[in-house]
């Protein structure tokens, strides 16, 4: 039995005494991009900061690869930490380094490679992101399409099987968005690369997630699980078929019933 | 019968009057649009005229319009003069329903009140109590990176603490040694005016070498640290903080501690001391030139400073520095540590780093004076 990538288990989160997110449960099969779907304050990035282990939810637990990073500690959870990459959606890259300095950091911090490996290794995943020409620029010195690219970079650098992505395309212009949807996809079909990818862009989510759930603030959690394509057409909630709807006829294959 | 009344927008006009009904008792009777531009006239109205009928029946079938600010005053109306809304019109009714459901569950989330003093002071200890242990457990962290490190020279990330011990040390030398010259001068000044009285203007010698190598010269410098680079340190982390490095990190497996504050530590706490020693030379300097304006040849008071200044002034002052040093700095990098959310977050971070440094200093002195008056050296 191929257990999945990550287990959500009935997983709340709260601030204080309110409540964001209430019962959530899912799982991420191994190999497929998944998304987390929803409006602004719906809960995406709280979910997700506890899919990474930046919080702990209030009730619930969560398996990375069947381990739970909920209750590890020590070794354990740094081996956890290491197994998937995270991109933050402000790129979150050290302002004080240099692009390559920086998608070199966990070679640098977590490997025993000599330096000219660690160098091709980061320049590799430079490559990939269409980042060589700025290697040797600080992030203050790029756009902020360029950050996000960057952050990617840094997210593969280990090269690890799962990958947790804060939209990853928003605010970036339409090619260089659809150009890293090419990547993502492209990552997961060749190299085989879990990946959760929380988007409100839903030209993003239909060319290439598989499935997702879509989490709602007033429902304080899932409204909807499947494949977009089909939420869209046959969800049987009226709001979420409206919400993937949003501006169809824009949003790319799959729809354009206007 | 009273009337009150006023255009409405449209030139609809909205009224509001108070009369009786045979068998109801009074009735305030509402007419034209309730809304933004004609409420706020309504409600003055009507506090007035309901102000002698309290209990009145509400009549509101002529309204033509109703918007929130209306379903405010329908609400201001039932729930602060007692009016009964029974006769209103059905889908006014409901809507004011649904508004006081909302306001209730408004009013239920809404933060909880200000505490009173009392429970303020409870909340400030505790904090207070917080705090501390937080201070302490992360020298804990601090000291646990640096036997690590002593452990795995990588560790040490040698350029980086360069670059940040010439910022916090050479980059300092100019306001260190100009603070500390006039400290020197205004005690030689003041002390040698007290002391000329009893004739013994030449120990102002010894007053400025223990004054400024053992007290001053460490507080003065630790002081302007914790100003230029407690706050520094504590608005860079911040930063970091608010810009989610920190967190990208910690999903790396990378520990803050090591990796951004050690090298921030050991900075401060090497260019601290080096950083006083040259304040005591300003400081000592400004004294003997005083001294020589005043008369004394440089043999002279430079034998007395000499004869009064013990190496143990000197290891104390150093040695306090060192302690300095680490202080302001470890509690800048915490302050930005902890610095919270949102666009003041930094500025509130490097202003409590200063706070909190200087605070440190201070104490640590007072420490410094009990076990050395205790030990009698
Ligand atoms: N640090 C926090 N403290 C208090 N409330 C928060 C915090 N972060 C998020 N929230 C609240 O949690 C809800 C969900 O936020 P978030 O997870 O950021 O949603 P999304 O990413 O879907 O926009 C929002 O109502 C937000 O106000
Ligand atoms: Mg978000």
């Amino acid at each position: 039995m191929s257990e999945a990538a990550v287990s959500v288990r009935d997983v709340s989160v709260s601030y204080g005494e309110s409540v964001v997110l209430s019962g959530v449960a899912f799982d991420v099969p191994r190999g497929e991009v998944f998304g987390i779907l929803g409006g602004s304050g719906s809960g995406k990035t709280s979910l997700l900061r506890c899919l990474v282990g930046l919080r702990k939810p209030s009730a619930g637990d969560i398996l990375l690869g069947g381990a739970s990073i909920v209750h590890a500690e020590g070794d354990e959870r740094l081996r956890l930490l290491r197994s998937f990459g995270m991109a933050f959606q402000g790129g979150a890259l050290l302002g004080n380094r240099t692009v390559l300095e920086n998608a070199r950091l966990p070679l640098d911090e977590l490997t025993d490679l000599p330096s000219e490996a660690r160098d091709a290794a980061a320049r590799e995943k430079l490559a990939l992101v269409g980042l060589t020409h700025a290697a040797d620029r600080l992030p203050s010195e790029i756009s902020g399409g360029m950050v996000k690219r960057a952050a990617l970079a840094r997210a593969l650098a280990l090269t690890p099987g799962l990958l947790f992505l804060d939209e990853p395309s928003a605010g970036l212009d339409p090619i260089t968005a659809a150009e890293l949807d090419a990547l993502i996809r492209r990552l997961s079909g060749e190299l085989g690369v879990t990946t959760v990818i929380v988007t409100h862009e839903l030209a993003s989510v239909f060319a290439i997630v598989d499935r997702a759930v879509v989490l709602r603030a007033e429902a304080k959690g899932i409204v909807a699980t499947g494949d977009p394509r089909e939420l869209r057409r046959s969800a049987s909630s009226e709001w979420v078929r409206s919400f993937l709807n949003r501006g169809a006829g824009f949003a790319g294959p799959g729809g354009g019933d206007g | 019968m009273t009337r009150e009344g006023r255009g409405g927008g449209s030139g609809e006009e909205t009224t509001v009057e108070l009369g009786s009904a045979p068998d109801a008792g009074p009735v305030l009777t509402l007419a034209g649009p309730l809304d933004m531009a004609t409420v706020a006239r309504a409600w003055r109205d009507a506090d007035r005229l309901l102000g002698s009928a309290p209990g009145a029946a509400l009549d509101a079938r002529g309204v033509t319009s109703c918007d929130a600010a209306g379903l405010a005053l329908l609400d201001h109306l039932v729930t602060r003069h007692g009016a009964r809304p029974d006769g209103l019109p059905a889908p006014l009714a409901d809507r004011l329903s649904r508004f006081r459901d909302e306001r209730e569950a408004a009013a239920r989330s809404r933060r909880r009140p200000e505490a009173s003093f009392v429970e303020g002071l409870g909340a400030g200890a505790r904090g207070f109590g917080r705090d501390v242990a937080e201070q302490v457990a992360f020298l804990g962290a601090v000291v646990r990176a640096l036997g690590a490190a002593l452990r795995s020279p990588r560790l040490w990330r040698a350029s980086e603490t360069l670059g940040l011990a010439h910022r916090a040390g050479v980059e300092a030398l100019g306001i260190v040694g100009l603070i500390n010259f006039l400290l020197g001068l205004i005690i030689a000044f003041v002390g040698g005016d007290i002391l000329a009285r009893f004739g013994a203007q030449v120990f102002v010698a010894d007053a400025i070498g223990i004054v400024m190598v053992r007290e001053l010269g460490p507080i003065m410098t630790a002081i302007v640290v914790a100003g230029r680079s407690g706050s520094a340190f504590a608005a860079e982390l911040g930063t970091m903080r608010v810009n989610e490095e920190v967190d990208a990190l910690e999903t790396m497996g990378l520990a803050p501690v090591p990796l951004l504050v050690l090298p921030r530590v050991v900075a401060g706490t090497v260019a601290t001391p080096l950083l006083a020693l040259y304040g005591m030379l300003a400081g000592v300097s400004a004294g003997l030139l005083q001294m020589s304006l005043s008369g004394f040849p440089l043999a002279v008071s430079g034998g007395r400073l000499l004869e009064a200044m013990t190496i143990g002034h000197l290891v104390i002052g150093v040695a306090k520095s060192v302690v300095f040093g680490a202080l302001v700095s470890a509690v800048g990098c915490l302050r930005g540590l902890q610095a919270g959310r949102g666009p003041s977050a930094v500025g509130l971070a490097a202003t409590r780093a200063v706070v909190a440094g200087i605070v440190l200093v201070i104490v640590a002195d007072a420490v410094f004076a009990v076990v050395t008056t205790v030990l009698g050296v």
